[in-house]
């Protein structure tokens, strides 16, 4: 029973973490017109947070001390946020909470019921997660397997699996990755839709059971980089309605932790930041700004992991000798077919895909923007590039690869698909 | 519009006790089984797949000063499970080994350098000679 309890305030304590900096006050003052709900709110504050994360990860922190500075600092931003709290509780919010609250818990004891983990946590994320446990750094992966894999979700992991309040269990640290993707399912409703309206659980029902793989849940770190594209595709939505610079910040962070989730994130940063600079913004200076920001951001990555771990590596090299393979045509529609064929087949495993065209047959691509248009081209590019680029067997790389990789990158699609369903008023 | 209500509130309240209903059974099943050692054995295996039952018991029984290597004879089908007992500021030992899923004893010839501590079916833990 107590294992029970305590898995209940692990969610209490993540709900209070992720209320802070930014309330309902907060971001008024900072004269944005959205009208933010509640899981909008946490997204703000999720996407923050993991910022910090992804810097005080390189460092010795005493992460005990850190998270009771956490805890007190959320308590105080309560406490100045008290009277619109007490407002949100007579609004459809509270409901929406409730329901958020028991998702999340039946899937936190799911994944307690579970005790397991699978291939790659066991292989190498694990590790990293350790090192966190017991208080370590960035700079103690020298030592450790695939120490060149980035490190962001293994610190939420370990950071979380340290600071249980009743008592720490390896698996108590995962359980922020349940959270994120509650919320991030959540935050593509935002206020769009009343909680009393029949679709609001039909909607989040819906959206759970597409992109749903509760395989992944088992210290795997895909739900993390899905979690970041929902909030830039969210964002960039946002930004271009109300032209609000506190979004193209927001945008900013999310995409730099990308590139601190997983080796793919890298290039998931390059997609988004040319989409902001083609897409989003106008002026030239901003252009200019923008690419500045995104190439820096890149130099940074480069030099801080060079810089601890001694090495800028991919699993392979970009290029090698084993692309000139596909100077001969045949080569090349070969690897064409393998790949189509694979990703054809990882489609039917998360029909948000399928979905998708879906959407894009009925209502035609004239209903999505210019920007969604252009991730979804570039992003399969990407895969192509993936698979193109390996010197590895496709036949065995791909069945256990590539479903992951359309899963994160759906991410990025789904509000979109919300978006249009509601413009058309199927809600 | 009040036929909407209607539907909504029977849909929140289905939705409700669909997921209260799995959720009531998981807790069930936490309280029953109140071990997460006794968890992850289900579901790593004791002497078989990935062994943590007989890791686990060799840490806790010699409760090493240094991370042990482990090398399963079964790698192709399952993985290591030393991260869960890795200590970041020690090093591996040389001189102790866990080997599972050795079904066939002829391996062990490979390994003369060492003499066996502790054996359960195809689980071992060898310390190396003097």
């Amino acid at each position: 029973m107590i294992e029970v309890i305590s898995i209940f305030v692990q969610l209490l304590i993540f709900c209070l973490i992720f209320s802070y900096p930014f309330n309902k006050t907060v971001l008024v003052k900072l004269n944005l017109p959205n009208n933010f709900s509640l899981f909008e709110v946490y997204a703000v504050n999720v996407t923050v947070h993991l910022f910090i994360y992804s810097l005080i990860s390189f460092f010795y922190i005493n992460l005990k001390i850190f998270f009771l500075f956490e805890i007190i600092a959320a308590i105080f931003f309560i406490y100045l946020n008290r009277k619109k709290i007490l407002e949100l509780t007579k609004l459809d919010n509270s409901y929406s909470f409730f329901l958020f609250l028991i998702i999340s818990f039946s899937f936190f004891i799911a994944i307690a019921i579970a005790a397991r983990l699978e291939w790659d946590a066991l292989a190498h994320w694990i590790f990293k997660a350790q090192v966190y446990f017991q208080n370590g750094s960035y700079q103690d992966f020298k030592s450790l397997p695939f120490n060149y894999y980035p490190q962001l979700g293994t610190f939420l992991w370990g950071y979380f699996w340290q600071n249980d309040l009743i008592y720490s269990i390896e698996y108590k640290g995962r359980l922020i990755y349940v959270f994120f993707y509650l919320v991030s399912i959540f935050f593509i409703l935002g206020k769009d839709l009343k909680f009393f309206s029949v679709f609001y659980p039909v909607t989040i029902f819906l959206l759970i059971l597409l992109t749903l793989d509760f395989y992944l849940f088992s210290g795997y770190q895909d739900y993390l980089i899905f979690v970041q594209l929902v909030f830039i595709s969210k964002l960039i939505y946002l930004y271009k309605k109300d032209k609000n610079n506190f979004y193209l910040i927001l945008i900013f962070l999310s995409s730099w932790t990308l590139m601190w989730i997983k080796q793919e994130g890298f290039f998931y940063f390059i997609i988004i930041g040319i989409t902001l600079v083609l897409f989003c913004v106008k002026k030239i200076n901003q252009k200019i700004f923008l690419t500045l920001i995104f190439l820096i951001s890149i130099i940074i990555k480069s030099f801080l992991q060079d810089f601890f771990i001694g090495s800028f590596n991919f699993n392979e090299p970009i290029f090698h000798d084993g692309l000139f393979r596909y100077l001969d045509i045949t080569n090349f529609l070969n690897a064409f077919f393998i790949i189509s064929w694979h990703i054809l087949i990882a489609l039917f495993k998360y029909p948000i895909w399928l979905m998708l065209f879906l959407v894009i047959i009925i209502y035609n691509k004239n209903s999505f923007e210019n920007y969604e248009i252009f991730y979804f081209v570039i992003y399969f590019l990407f895969i192509y590039a993936i698979y193109f680029q390996t010197s590895m067997n496709l036949k065995d790389l791909l069945p256990v690869t590539i479903d992951r990789l359309l899963l994160q990158g759906s991410g990025f699609l789904i509000f979109p698909i919300f978006r249009i369903f509601y413009i058309k008023k199927i809600f | 519009m009040k036929l909407k209500k209607y539907i909504a509130f029977y849909l929140i309240t289905g939705l409700f006790f669909t997921v209260s209903y799995k959720l009531y059974f998981n807790i069930y099943n936490i309280i029953l089984n109140p071990d997460y050692d006794a968890r992850l054995i289900k579901s790593h295996g004791y002497c078989d797949r990935e062994g943590y039952g007989f890791v686990k018991k060799m840490y806790d029984k010699y409760n090493f000063s240094k991370n042990i290597k482990i090398i399963n004879f079964e790698s192709n089908l399952y993985p290591d499970v030393s991260g869960f007992f890795y200590k970041k500021n020690l090093t591996y030992s040389d001189d102790k080994l866990i080997l599972l899923n050795l079904s066939d004893k002829k391996y062990l010839l490979d390994f003369k350098d060492y003499k066996i501590t502790e054996n359960y079916k195809s689980c071992y833990l060898l310390e190396k000679n003097d």
